[in-house]
């Protein structure tokens, strides 16, 4: 959503509100740990998923990052998953997702 | 199986069917061990087949119990490095068999025995006798990672009158980098240990070795280490 500011230009308003989104194709990309950080503190999280879309390099090459920011500074268990819109991974993605489970719960 | 402190196990290719094949493995090694399905306390099953399984009282992945399965054998922590046939996983352990991290291959079958399978099969020659062929040889270059592509350079290879145990030297080499290159994300470790069917093959533990930099332990049992960790689950659950 973007905010309601009359006083804005339009495609302004909209420019700003997307360079906010702290998306991996963003450098620096800080707003990331940042988001992730507030967000795991405000749902009490157990773990962190960090999904990338199959082919996404720049979420692919983050993920380094986010699993040593998940693990050294909250402390949390951490899995990164890549897959596709295609069903043909369901098991394999099951495997991955019982095991990191498993793991929380040990 | 867990008799006691005694391990008990029957290895079988699952075929089509992992329900029918885990019903016959579970019949047989009944049979095997003497006693009947009353006599037994606990199942737990794991593995790709383990949801498939109608028998059993529990389920818990291959993760885990390669991970509990190792720790038991070798009583301490560590890297294990598992390579079975559809996939291959690295997991890092504490000493109890707890798993700290892992990681698997993705949905592909390159550095998997299903790859050595693949390119046994395009050589004529069984699986179990890559290791001896292998051994000592000089390793060609293999540079596709796709088990297709691979082949197609195997035959390359091949047509331009290369020895057959140079490729296999150098397809162990390969498997080893991948999943290397998979596992070391996991930093240096004191030592490796590697479990499996492929490490049943004793050029693939040298090829590891090499590729890793550090001592590749293969315990006994190491190829039921999944079904090891299983029991013990198993056992946890009945105490």
């Amino acid at each position: 959503m973007v905010d309601e500011d009359e006083s804005k230009d339009v495609m302004v308003a909209l420019a700003e509100k997307y360079l906010n989104i702290p998306c991996s194709c963003m450098s620096p990309n800080e707003g990331r740990l940042e988001l992730i950080g507030k967000l795991a503190k405000e749902y009490q999280a157990d773990g962190v998923v960090d999904l990338t879309w199959q082919a996404c390099h720049t979420y692919n090459v983050e993920a380094f990052f986010i699993r040593d920011f998940v693990q050294s500074q909250l402390n949390l268990p951490y899995i990164h998953l890549e897959t596709d819109y295609s069903e043909s991974d369901v098991e394999q993605l099951r495997v991955r997702v019982q095991a990191f489970l498993e793991l929380i719960q040990e | 199986m867990l008799v006691g402190e005694e391990i008990k196990y029957l290895i079988k290719p699952t075929g089509w069917s992992p329900r029918d094949a885990g019903v016959k493995a579970y019949e047989e090694l009944l049979e095997q061990v003497g006693c009947s399905p009353k006599d037994v306390n606990c199942r737990v099953g794991t593995g790709y087949g383990r949801v498939s399984l109608s028998f059993i009282d529990k389920a818990v992945t291959e993760i885990h119990c390669h991970a509990r399965g190792a720790a038991y054998l070798i009583g301490k922590g560590g890297l294990v490095v598992d390579i079975g046939g559809q996939d291959s996983k690295a997991i890092l352990i504490n000493q109890k068999g707890k798993v700290l991290d892992f990681t698997m291959n993705d949905k592909c079958a390159a550095g998997t025995g299903r790859f050595l399978q693949v390119i046994a099969t395009a050589l004529g020659v069984d699986v179990s006798e890559l290791a001896d062929l292998a051994v000592g040889r000089n390793p060609l270059e293999i540079n596709s990672m796709c088990t297709v592509f691979a082949e197609s350079e195997v035959i390359s290879l091949l047509a331009k009158g290369e020895d057959k145990r140079d490729i296999i030297a150098g397809i162990h080499r390969s498997v080893a980098r991948r999943v290397w290159s998979m596992a070391s994300r996991f930093g240096p470790v004191e030592q490796v240990i590697f479990t499996g069917g492929v490490a049943q093959n004793k050029d693939m533990q040298d090829k590891l070795t090499q590729a890793s930099g550090c001592p590749v332990i293969v315990p006994e049992f190491s190829q039921v280490a999944g079904a090891l960790g299983a029991a013990l689950y198993a056992r946890d659950i009945i105490s």
